[in-house]
């Protein structure tokens, strides 16, 4: 099962890390994904105070330059990669 | 429940977090466009109204559905973690500028005593009652205070004269605005203002949104909870709280016991020095001190943790990879915690709890207690009360055989500031001043569902049956007693 972990402390949720759970549902739905792909949310993962963009680990990878606008494709990216 | 809250204004409030809570409980979470046309339903032409019309009524709740949701009221303004308290402008009324007016009460006798009184030659007889020339008038209010028929109001703008540090002042409009480099997030403003004008931000989506996901979390509740709840004991609430979706639900109470002996070490240091001791528990008291007695912040205040970071951080060391939701009655408690990247994720009050609850169905008073839990003493309980901290910090002192020292409790904003000016220029006389801004202390603040003096009474009822344990038994049941709760300086 591969672990996709969405930060939701407040610094992330202000720039819209619910809509990125909402957008990645939505993927795994299109997908096909629903074996293969848990989503969880996080609490801070410090990804603010290190200026990685948007908080989001793929099986413990943290993501880095994660914005609103490519998040849905940065995500889809490192699944596939991940899941190969 | 729609009649719990005393102004319609909180009432609005709690029915944008009822919902909102089921929409991020649900599957399809949280829109802004859906949560935004379902609260356009709340008023219609028809009512209820409030304000000029319809439009400028959902202008308003539109603005509170952004502070429920976590954004700012002002769709231009940027994020700001640091102020909770925020002026809704659409809800402002723009209330009474002028605070001295004459009233038709007025009959223009012969004494003329409000013109006798007026020290700036500021009362005029007009054609039809005294005016003030407002140019003159330097609101001391001495005409009012002369009239023999109450003739003459002193009316002063709710939030400004609720505010203690003088942070609020209006635009050209007259509209509320916040100076944010001095408000200290008490939320004495938010209480005061008749039109539900000033609010809070709030969290509670991220926070359902994270439960829903089933994300470890715990939650930590101030011991002022006891008694919200109708007829509700302490476990029951605690146990509704799980029902949520939290791991599980602590007493912040526990940290309370740490920091009343924590102190009380301190206390020793600063008697020997002859400096007073001010306690760290109540935020918009360590704010006041923080950004309006940068001396007395460096030189007098505890650098002991508060109680609810006192046990986040015994909750961290032991659970590094839980998060911990803290749940009181407290809006400066939301910037302590939220301001920037601290041991406690986010923080709820008691309004934003019972709309979770009403979401989820969730009556804590029918909940079955399974089994007991170990709990803590009734002096880090009582640290909801005026007065309760210096005591608790007294028992601490008792229980190490030491030598009984002297306190002072002040209650509410003003006293702190009163106090703090005494401290300033050297009178404050008492070993610990404990500050606490809500009048009554945390019982009374801003984030609560009932009144005071009820739950003042619910708790004490409850806490009768305790075992009665000393503040050393509890550090020694929850190991508590060695663990480091001082703010590296």
């Amino acid at each position: 099962m591969l672990n996709v972990e969405i930060c939701i402390g407040s610094a992330c949720y202000v720039k819209g890390s619910s809509q990125v759970v909402q957008e990645l549902n939505k993927l795994v739905e299109e997908n096909g994904w629903q074996d293969k792909v848990e989503v969880k949310g996080s609490f801070c993962m410090k990804a603010c105070q290190n200026k990685l963009g948007l908080g989001i680990r793929v099986n413990g990878k943290q993501l880095k330059g994660v914005t609103m606008q490519n998040a849905s494709e940065m995500l889809k990216t490192e699944i596939i990669e991940a899941l190969a | 429940m729609a009649n719990m809250f005393s102004n319609d204004a909180r009432t609005f409030k709690f029915d944008v977090m009822v919902q909102l809570a089921r929409d991020a409980y649900s599957d399809k979470g949280v829109k802004e466009e859906e949560i935004q046309a379902w609260a356009r339903n709340l008023v219609t032409l028809g009512g209820p109204r409030y304000r000029c019309c319809v439009y400028k009524e959902r202008e308003v709740l539109r603005q509170r559905v952004r502070l429920a949701m976590g954004k700012m009221a002002d769709d231009a303004a940027e994020y700001n973690p640091r102020q909770i308290v925020q002026v809704i402008d659409a809800a402002c009324d723009g209330c009474t500028i002028k605070k001295i007016r004459v009233t038709d009460n007025c009959r223009k006798c012969m004494a003329k005593s409000c013109m006798a009184a007026c020290h700036f030659d500021a009362m005029n007889m007009g054609s039809e009652h005294a005016e003030i020339d407002y140019e003159k008038c330097k609101e001391c209010g001495a005409c009012a205070r002369a009239c023999p028929y109450n003739a003459i109001v002193i009316t002063e703008r709710p939030c400004k004269s609720h505010c203690p540090v003088d942070a609020i002042t209006w635009d050209a409009n007259n509209i509320s605005v916040i100076d944010v480099d001095k408000c200290i997030n008490c939320g004495q403003c938010l209480n005061a203002c008749p039109f539900g004008a000033i609010e809070d931000i709030s969290w509670v989506v991220p926070v359902v949104e994270l439960l829903r996901m089933k994300s470890k979390c715990f939650a930590i509740v101030a011991p002022s909870i006891q008694g919200q709840f109708d007829d509700a004991s302490l476990p029951q609430i605690m146990k509704s709280i799980e029902k949520l979706g939290f791991t599980k639900c602590y007493e912040v109470a526990v940290g309370a016991d740490m920091v009343a002996n924590a102190e009380y070490q301190e206390l020793k240091e600063h008697r020997e020095a002859g400096v007073p001791l001010t306690t760290s528990c109540c935020p918009g008291f360590v704010n006041m001190l923080k950004i309006h007695f940068p001396e007395q912040y460096a030189k007098n205040k505890s650098t002991t943790l508060s109680p609810m970071m006192a046990l986040a951080k015994k909750l961290k060391t032991e659970y590094p990879d839980y998060g911990i939701v803290f749940i009181g009655p407290c809006i400066a408690k939301k910037q302590e915690a939220m301001e920037e990247s601290t041991l406690v994720d986010y923080v709820l009050t008691y309004e934003e709890l019972v709309a979770l609850f009403a979401s989820r169905d969730i009556q804590p008073s029918q909940v079955v207690i399974d089994h007991p839990e170990d709990y803590p003493s009734n002096y880090g309980r009582d640290f909801a009360h005026s007065g309760g901290v210096a005591a608790a910090v007294m028992q601490a002192c008792k229980e190490c055989g030491d030598q009984p020292f002297t306190s002072v409790a002040a209650n509410g904003a003003s006293e702190c500031k009163k106090q703090l000016l005494l401290m300033k220029f050297g009178k404050f006389n008492a070993d610990i001043l404990e500050g606490m801004c809500c009048e009554g202390g945390c019982v009374a603040g801003p984030g609560t569902i009932n009144d005071a003096a009820t739950v003042r009474g619910r708790m004490a009822k409850e806490n009768k049956e305790t075992d009665h344990k000393t503040i050393t038994e509890s550090l020694e049941l929850f190991h508590t007693k060695d663990f480091d709760i001082h703010i590296q300086k």
